[in-house]
C-alpha cells in the first residue's frame, strides 16, 4: 500500500496492518504473483512464440518489465499493465470531464487521458430537443449550453485516426452537472459495471462514477425526456436560473452528499475498488457508528473501514465454498 | 489551479454559508495539520507542515558573519520563500515571484516585527557572539511544495518548528581581540544550543467568501474568496500585525 498519510496509534497501525494481510490473503493467489516491479523477470516459456507488449522489454535474452503493475497475458500477447497510470478509455465507457475550451463546433474537455477528449455538437443534444441540422446559429450559441471550466458527463464513442477520443452525450441522463461537488481518485479504482449512474433514493443524491476517476456526487436531477413539449421548459428554466441564485441545497442533502464523498476519499485512500454497493455501506457505517461526518476522514474510521472490508471479502468467500 | 464550473462555485458557496465546507469541516475548522521536524540533517534546523494538500518545508541555516554597523549587538535574519513549480504550473519560471515576495514580506514583518524592532518573536541580540564583529546569520529558507490554500499559515507554522528544532553550534572565541582584528572563532561540533521559540507568533487566515469568514480555505475556496485577513498572535495573545492579505485576492481577480 501507498504509504497512508494519517496518523495512526500503534494499535490503528496494527489492526490496520493485520486487515490488509488478510485482504492480501484472501486475494487470488494468480494475481499476486503475477505483480511485478521494474526490472523483474516476467515468467515466460521461451520455447512459445509470444508478443512483448507495452511494459516490457528483452533485456540479456530475458523478458524484463519496465513498469510496475500486473502482469497480463491476452493469447500470446504478454503486458505489464500500469496501475497508477493515466485513465485508458473503452469505446462505450462513461467519463466525466471537465470543458476546457470551446472550439469550433465542439468541445474540448479534459478526462485524465493522455489528450484531451472531444465532444463534437453534433453528438450533443439540442437543448429544444429536436432532431435537426447544427446551423451557424447554433455553433454561435455554444457557449448557453456548456462553458468553460464547466462539468460534464458524456460516453466514449470511438477514438480518433490520430489517437484522440470522441465523445457523445446524446442521452438525458448525459451533460452538464450542476449542484454538487467532483471528486477526483486514481482511474485503476473503478471498474468497469453494469451501471456508473446511481441514484441514492434514499439520500436524493446523484453518484456518478467515471470511469476516468471523476467522481460526481450531486443533488439528484430528474432527467427529461426529451420529446417531451418544451414551450413550458422554456419559462421554466429561466425560472431554474433565477432560482437558483438564490435558494442553495438544503442543509440535509449537503450533509449527505458530504457523507458519500468522504466515504468515497476513504475509499481511494485505501485502495479499494469504487462500487456503489461498497460507498453505501460506508456511509451507513459511519451514521451507525454516529461518527461525525468531518471525522471520516479521520484514522479511526480508515482503520474500521478497512477491518469491516477484509471481514465482508472473508465471509463472501466462505459463501463461495 | 483548476477552473471551477458556475454550478460548482454556487454550491461552494452555499456550503460556506451553511457552515458546511466541501469536505464536511465548519467555517472554522483547521484541516488535521502534520509536522515533521528534523527532516534535512545538513540544515541546523527543518520542519514540514502538510495541511491537507498543502505541502510546505522550512530549514534554517546558520552562517557567521558581520554584524550590521548600525546594530552591532544584532544578528541578522532573513526570511526566504520559494513557491516551487511542483506546487502548481503557474509557478514555472518567474510566475511565483509575485507570490513568493509577498510571503516573505508579510512573514518577516511577522517574525522579525517592524523596523525598529518592535514585536519580534526572536530577539537577535541572542544571536551575537562578539558585539560588533562576529554574529550569527540566520536563513529561513521556506519552500512551497504543493499548494492547496492557506500558506501563509503553513509557512509560519513550519517556521515556527524549524525554529524550534534549530541548533547554533556553542562558539568558543580566543581570547585576544585588538582593535579591528577579526577574532577567532571555534564552532562547536557537539555542543548545540536551542532556540527560545516561546515568542514566535502563528499566523491565521481568515477568508471572506459571501458573508461569511472561513479560515483554512483550500485553493478552490480561496478562488471564491473576496478578501481575506491574517493576523498574527503570539504566546501572550497580543496581536502582533494584521495583514490585509491581497495575496490571493490578487490571485482571485486575475482569473476573472
Amino acid at each position: 500500500m501507498r504509504g497512508l498519510q494519517l496518523p495512526l496509534s500503534q494499535t490503528q497501525r496494527t489492526r490496520l496492518q493485520r486487515a490488509f494481510e488478510k485482504l492480501q490473503s484472501l486475494s487470488s493467489k494468480a494475481n499476486s504473483d503475477a505483480s511485478v516491479t521494474v526490472a523483474d523477470t516476467i515468467p515466460v516459456n521461451y520455447e512459445d512464440a509470444f508478443l512483448k507488449g507495452h511494459g516490457t522489454t528483452e533485456l540479456n535474452g530475458e523478458l524484463v518489465a519496465t513498469v510496475c503493475g500486473v502482469v497480463e497475458r491476452i493469447n500470446k500477447l504478454v503486458y505489464v499493465r500500469g496501475l497508477r497510470a493515466r485513465y485508458k478509455p473503452e469505446v462505450g465507457d462513461i467519463v466525466v470531464g471537465r470543458v476546457v475550451e470551446v472550439a469550433q463546433k465542439r468541445w474540448r474537455l479534459e478526462i485524465n487521458f493522455s489528450q484531451d477528449a472531444i465532444l463534437m455538437l453534433s453528438s450533443m443534444n439540442m437543448p429544444d430537443g429536436i432532431q435537426r441540422r447544427r446551423t451557424a446559429l447554433d455553433e454561435l450559441n455554444m457557449r448557453s449550453i456548456f462553458e468553460e471550466n464547466d462539468v460534464v458527463c458524456a460516453e466514449v464513442r470511438n477514438f480518433q485516426h490520430d489517437g484522440s477520443l470522441q465523445l457523445q452525450a446524446r442521452s438525458q441522463k448525459y451533460g452538464k452537472l450542476e449542484k454538487g461537488q467532483l471528486l477526483i481518485i486514481d482511474p485503476y479504482l473503478v471498474k468497469k459495471s453494469k451501471s456508473h449512474f446511481h441514484h441514492l433514493e434514499q439520500f436524493g443524491i446523484d453518484l456518478i462514477l467515471g470511469r476516468n476517476g471523476f467522481i460526481w456526487v450531486g443533488e439528484h436531477v430528474e432527467t427529461r425526456d426529451s420529446m417531451v413539449v418544451d414551450k413550458p421548459n422554456s419559462s421554466e428554466q429561466s425560472m431554474v436560473l433565477e432560482e437558483r441564485n438564490q435558494t442553495h441545497t438544503p442543509l440535509e442533502m449537503r450533509q449527505n452528499i458530504c457523507r458519500v464523498a468522504n466515504a468515497v476519499r476513504v475509499l481511494s485512500t485505501l485502495g479499494f475498488s469504487m462500487d456503489a454497493d461498497l460507498i453505501m455501506e460506508t456511509v451507513e457505517l459511519s451514521s451507525s457508528l454516529k461518527i461525525d461526518i468531518h471525522d471520516m476522514l479521520g484514522s479511526e474510521f480508515h482503520v474500521l473501514v478497512a477491518e469491516r472490508e477484509a471481514e465482508r471479502r472473508s465471509l463472501m468467500g466462505k459463501r463461495r465454498r | 489551479m483548476v477552473g471551477l464550473s458556475v454550478g460548482e462555485k454556487h454550491f461552494i458557496q452555499g456550503g460556506i454559508s451553511q457552515d458546511l465546507r466541501l469536505d464536511c469541516r465548519k467555517r472554522l475548522t483547521y484541516r488535521p495539520i502534520y509536522v515533521e521536524t528534523g527532516i534535512i540533517p545538513q540544515a541546523h534546523g527543518s520542519a514540514r507542515v502538510r495541511l491537507g494538500a498543502t505541502d510546505v518545508i522550512a530549514s534554517v541555516k546558520a552562517e557567521l558573519g558581520k554584524p550590521n554597523a548600525l546594530q552591532p549587538d544584532k544578528g541578522k535574519i532573513a526570511i526566504f520563500v520559494d513557491c516551487s513549480p511542483t506546487a502548481a504550473p503557474m509557478f514555472e519560471g518567474r510566475g511565483g515571484e509575485e507570490l513568493s515576495t509577498e510571503l516573505s514580506v508579510a512573514l518577516e514583518r511577522c517574525i522579525l516585527g517592524g523596523k525598529s524592532g518592535a514585536g519580534a518573536g526572536i530577539d537577535p541580540t541572542s544571536l551575537v557572539v562578539v558585539e560588533g564583529k562576529v554574529c550569527w546569520d540566520l536563513y529561513v529558507d521556506g519552500l512551497v511544495i504543493s499548494s492547496d490554500g492557506n500558506l501563509l499559515d503553513a509557512l509560519a507554522a513550519a517556521i515556527k518548528a524549524a525554529l524550534s528544532n534549530t541548533g547554533i553550534p556553542k562558539v568558543d572565541v580566543a581570547a585576544e581581540m585588538t582593535g579591528d582584528e577579526q577574532p577567532e572563532v571555534n564552532i562547536s561540533d557537539e555542543e548545540f544550543l536551542q532556540f527560545d521559540t516561546s515568542g514566535i507568533p502563528v499566523i491565521v487566515t481568515l477568508t471572506k467568501v459571501g458573508k461569511q469568514y472561513i479560515v483554512d480555505a483550500t485553493s478552490e475556496e480561496e478562488s471564491q474568496m473576496t478578501s481575506a485577513v491574517s493576523v498574527s498572535v503570539n504566546r501572550k495573545g497580543h496581536l502582533i500585525n494584521k495583514l490585509d492579505s491581497e495575496i490571493a485576492a490578487a490571485e482571485a481577480s486575475e482569473e476573472e
